[in-house]
């Protein structure tokens, strides 16, 4: 392994790490914004013009507080947790394209890497509600595991079909495979697969804990779930992870589905800034799809437990298996 | 997967569908055990007559994992023969105790199927499946009566140590895999005889293993530890002593007709795998295996008579028998000639019959929660139900091998076998052991006959599929000691055919 | 940098072994969960380091971020104190052991005197060194309708693929009998009424 290719991975890693924490802090603003607009309200207005410091103003704030560990929780592991979750949230940005050439690591088993880290993420929340020895967390951080198991299933089985279609695991080849257009429309994966974006969309809310799929931290049942007994930074850990994973899920829909950086690129514009222009298209499909999740929160109430087991089990798998199915047949037979 | 391969696979694809049907009809029927039932025979009678139409057809199904010849076919018979017979033979069972039908049957169907899966396949990895599928299907089987504690207890012992063998077994795999390069038996043989030969491996076994096999002297140290870890799984299957130590506890918790279902099928089935891993796939190293066969043969008949000496139930006594009539097939084995696996087909299928039979009248005469299974509850039964003491006496007769018998002739070819092979002295320690054993099962009869009961013990009469299946058997038992030219027949057919795929 | 390799195994057999002995001797059945789930990881890595990277992500994704997140859920379901308060192991635990050494002893004299057989060629540089018939083999897999058009995934995953669809067909699909008979025996061993 030559220095030079450790260095630019590092420096290419950090340069990640800077965007991502900084899009996870407005990530913060823009759902308080958002879901201040459905509810006719302002949202944050005071720090700073339309409120765009108050990220600043909650991290002063997170990292100032009280650093509280309870008595009689399991120390290693309680401590253990946040990091976790956090670790685990920033890994999967290792192998995701955000344009040609903008990534830190082509896998050629890409997709099985974020699917197998994003199925870890569960044993920060676990262990959180397990460690933190409450009664709230432990409920959280159970059923957190039953969730993610039954719609981690729902997730992998509605991107067989996208893979069927790239013929590869790696997410380059993935996007690669979607450029072109059929006519008028682009050759994205969710004209013939709208089916498995709807099943990967739908088990992805449910896989980043969010509404209306967050029971883990239902606050009208559980206090807050697995994180009750966590403040300060610890919290903030969590916090951060789960913004981050919302970006991810948003990267995977845009790659597996919405052609990636696929987009129209003006001739007119200066090369360096062409090579750019894949970047624009990229990240406006990420913010389109952090807008549905946002929207989504505003405006649909809490699923009940049961209701979620049932639904994943009962109409999301199935839903996948024999989009699956309708899919391999449709490819075998054109082959 | 072409057409060949799906007919090679027609009475597991059969028995797998039956299966499910099964269990979806006892979802759905409130009274479903009759419909159940009939559903269960109409998928294995279907089955019977697949494997029937493939006997003289032999083809190498799926690239040659799995071939469905004349040895597998007259295992897979004879597993659905069996399966046939337990069936008949639980339903009234069933009923009296209150037990799920649908699921039984279910379980007791694909059992079978992994049976089947383990007497034609030609790959260790196949081989290790149909194990599991068997194998997990009898550990629920055998716990079915839940609120019985014994039944889960016998349950639970026999799934840890039952896991603890494959595991063995499946560690065996593995290093067989390491020193030869292939799982599948012909290609494990094929590379033996070209390093026995002292000759380089001219071609790769596997495509994808051709850098892998790199060697062509194996070391005989590796192939010795596979071919031994092996051996420990399989001899747990067949209840071999010393690793027969589970099979008493188990056959008295287990349901009594699953008691005779474990004894008969799983047993030929573990034999049927031993037979075709060692005889095709390590059939060059016999010289290092039948020493090991030698003295488990022997400690299996002496274990089990012995033990089976001191028993005052009967389920346990039949369970030692069990372990002494494993010793005499592995004497068969032991002289790995085709006479030999000729004489194990054989005393297989004569004693599926015998025994088969004499569980019945054990299940029959348990009554309601299986209350009266002591040898003293059998005595004075000549006395008061003649016909069923009558046929009780048939089965243990054949059990002891007296002349006329399915067990006699059993007998018979096992020892001419063995005596063609040189082993003089383990046969005679094996009809040493057989006048041992004739004491045990004596004193059953003795008691029957000789003495007045103890206790008052109810019994019912016979319901149709029992006096059925007991009519089979007892046709069957009889059938093998007069007329054994007909089975003989396949059995020899089925062991040439093993002998020339080495 | 042909040390690391080497490295990397020792270590991960190193961290699989310890996490294999804390699992087993841990009293918190949850810290044997975490422990079990340690060693999981090990042979993730092991795999790794062989370059055989589906195989080390289907290990995290199905071991790791399935069936142990099933286990960790039981075990915090069923309530264990009781269970941790009991005597961890019986009074034959020295005789167990004695023969667990013995039987390991046997083998390894076994294995190391028949080490010959696993010149699997240079682990070293990882690759796979495709010779002329394994080339053929993946050309031939290539003409499988559905593998895409593209079809080339690399080497590791298209062998699996190769095996698991074509050498092992039967085994992969019987296997689905073997699952059914699982669940089939957990719902009538634990169901309360079938």
């Amino acid at each position: 392994m030559p220095l030079p290719f450790i260095v630019i991975t590092l420096i290419k890693a950090i340069v990640v790490l800077i965007v991502l924490m900084t899009v996870a802090a407005y990530l913060v603003w823009f759902e308080r914004k958002i879901v201040a607009r459905i509810q006719n309200r302002w949202g944050p207005t005071r720090v700073g013009p339309f409120g765009l410091l108050q990220p600043l103003a909650d991290a002063i704030k997170l990292l100032t507080k009280e650093d509280f560990t309870p008595a009689g929780v399991f120390r290693v592991p309680y401590l253990l947790a946040p990091a976790l979750s956090l670790t685990v949230a920033l890994l999967a940005f290792a192998v995701i394209p955000f344009g040609p050439g903008f990534q830190i690591a082509d896998l050629n088993i890409g997709l099985l890497f974020i699917l197998a880290i994003s199925s870890m993420g569960v044993y920060g929340i676990v262990l959180a509600g397990w460690a933190s020895n409450s009664k709230y967390s432990l409920l959280g951080g159970l059923r957190s595991s039953a969730q993610m198991i039954s719609y981690e299933l729902a997730i992998s089985l509605s991107v067989v079909g996208v893979l069927l279609l790239g013929g590869s695991l790696s997410l380059r080849e993935i996007v690669s495979a979607q450029s072109g257009v059929w006519g008028l429309v682009p050759r994205w994966n969710v004209f013939p697969q709208l089916v498995g974006f709807f099943c990967f969309f739908i088990a992805a809310i449910a896989e980043t804990n969010r509404l209306p799929f967050d029971l883990p931290e239902a606050e009208t049942e559980l206090v807050a779930g697995y994180h009750t007994e966590y403040s300060s930074m610890k919290f903030a850990m969590f916090f951060i992870a789960e913004y981050t994973n919302m970006v991810t899920a948003s990267c995977m829909a845009t790659i597996l589905f919405f052609g990636g950086w696929h987009g129209p690129v003006p001739s007119f514009l200066p090369a360096p800034l062409q090579a750019v222009v894949p970047l624009f298209w990229f990240s406006l499909k990420v913010v389109l799809f952090l807008f549905v999740y946002v929207w989504i929160r505003g405006t649909l109430p809490r699923f009940r437990y049961d209701q979620l087991m049932s639904f994943g089990w009962k109409f999301l798998v199935p839903l996948a298996l024999i989009n699956l199915v309708v899919t391999s047949f449709v490819i075998a037979l054109r082959a | 997967m072409q057409p060949s391969d799906a007919i090679a696979i027609l009475p597991e694809i059969i028995l797998t569908a039956a299966g499910i049907l099964v269990m979806l009809l006892g979802a759905f029927f409130e009274k479903s055990e009759r419909i159940a039932a009939g559903a269960t025979y109409a998928g294995l009678i279907a089955a019977i007559i697949a494997v029937a139409v493939q006997f003289n057809h032999p083809v190498a199904a799926f690239g040659g994992v799995f071939l469905a010849d004349s040895f597998g076919c007259f295992f897979r018979l004879l597993f659905l023969l069996i399966a046939l017979l337990v069936v008949l033979s639980s339903s009234t069972y069933l009923h009296r105790e209150g037990l799920s039908a649908a699921e039984y049957y279910a379980l007791l169907l694909f059992g079978t199927v992994g049976m089947g899966v383990m007497a034609s396949a030609n790959e260790l990895i196949l081989v290790f499946i149909g194990l599991e599928i068997s194998s997990l299907a009898s550990y629920v089987l055998v716990g079915f009566r839940r609120d019985v504690p014994t039944s889960s207890e016998a349950s639970l012992k026999y799934f840890l140590l039952g896991s603890f063998a494959t595991a063995f077994f499946l560690y065996g795999v593995a290093l067989m895999f390491g020193s030869t390069g292939s799982t599948r038996l012909t290609q494990i043989n094929e590379a033996f005889n070209t390093a026995l030969r002292g000759q380089s491996a001219g071609t790769p076994v596997h495509p994808a293993a051709a850098n892998l096999a790199v060697s062509t002297q194996f070391p005989a140290s590796l192939v010795g530890v596979a071919i031994a870890l092996m051996f420990v799984g399989l001899a747990f299957k067949v209840s071999a002593a010393p690793f027969q130590i589970w099979t008493p506890d188990v056959y008295q918790g287990a349901p009594t007709p699953v008691t005779a279902f474990l004894s008969t099928a799983p047993k030929a089935a573990a034999f049927a795998a031993f037979l075709r891993i060692f005889m095709v796939g390590l059939g060059a190293y016999s010289g290092r295996w039948s020493w090991l066969l030698w003295i488990v043969a022997v400690l299996s008949m002496f274990l089990g008579n012995l033990g089976a000496l001191l028993q005052a139930n009967i389920k346990r006594m039949l369970a030692y028998s069990a372990i002494a009539h494993a010793g005499y097939v592995l004497v068969a084995f032991t002289t790995h000639s085709a006479d030999g696996v000729a004489a194990v087909l054989y005393y297989l299928v004569a004693y599926a019959f015998m025994n088969i039979g004499a569980f019945l009248v054990v299940t029959h005469l348990g009554g309601r929660g299986e209350r009266y299974l002591e040898i003293e509850d059998y005595a004075g039964l000549g006395f008061r139900f003649p016909f069923l003491a009558g046929m009780f006496s048939i089965f243990l007769l054949s059990l002891i091998g007296v002349p006329l018998t399915a067990g006699f002739l059993g007998k018979f070819y096992v020892f001419r076998a063995a005596i063609h092979g040189d082993l003089v002295w383990l046969t005679v320690l094996g009809v040493l052991n057989s006048g041992i054993a004739a004491y045990y099962y004596l004193r059953v009869l003795v008691s029957m006959y000789m003495s007045a009961p103890a206790r008052e013990v109810p019994c019912e009469p016979l319901r149709a599929p029992e006096r059925l299946a007991l009519a089979i058997s007892v046709v069957g038992t009889l059938y093998l000691g007069l007329f054994p030219q007909n089975v003989m027949d396949l059995a020899t057919q089925a062991a040439q055919w093993l002998q020339q795929a080495r | 940098m042909n040390v690391l390799p080497g490295f990397f195994f020792y270590l991960l057999s190193a961290i699989i072994l310890g996490g294999a002995i804390l699992t087993i001797t841990r009293r918190n059945a949850v810290h044997s969960a975490i422990w079990l789930i340690v060693t999981l990881l090990g042979v993730a890595g092991i795999y790794l380091n062989q370059h055989a990277e589906f195989l080390a992500a289907v290990q995290v994704l199905v071991y790791i971020g399935g069936i142990m997140v099933l286990f960790l859920f039981v075990i915090m379901l069923v309530n264990l104190d009781e269970a941790a308060k009991q005597r961890q192991f019986n009074h034959q635990w020295t005789i167990a052991v004695g023969c667990a050494l013995a039987l390991m002893a046997e083998l390894a004299y076994f294995i190391v005197k028949g080490r010959e057989s696993f010149r699997f060629g240079d682990t070293g540089t990882g690759t796979l060194n495709p010779d002329a018939a394994v080339i053929e083999f993946l050309k031939s897999c290539r003409d499988i309708p559905g593998l895409g058009p593209g079809g080339f995934l690399q080497p590791n995953t298209e062998l699996i693929a190769c095996a698991l669809y074509r050498d092992y067909l039967l085994p992969f699909e019987i296997a689905s009998v073997l699952l059914l008979v699982a669940i089939v025996g957990a719902v009538v061993m634990a169901k309360k009424e079938i």
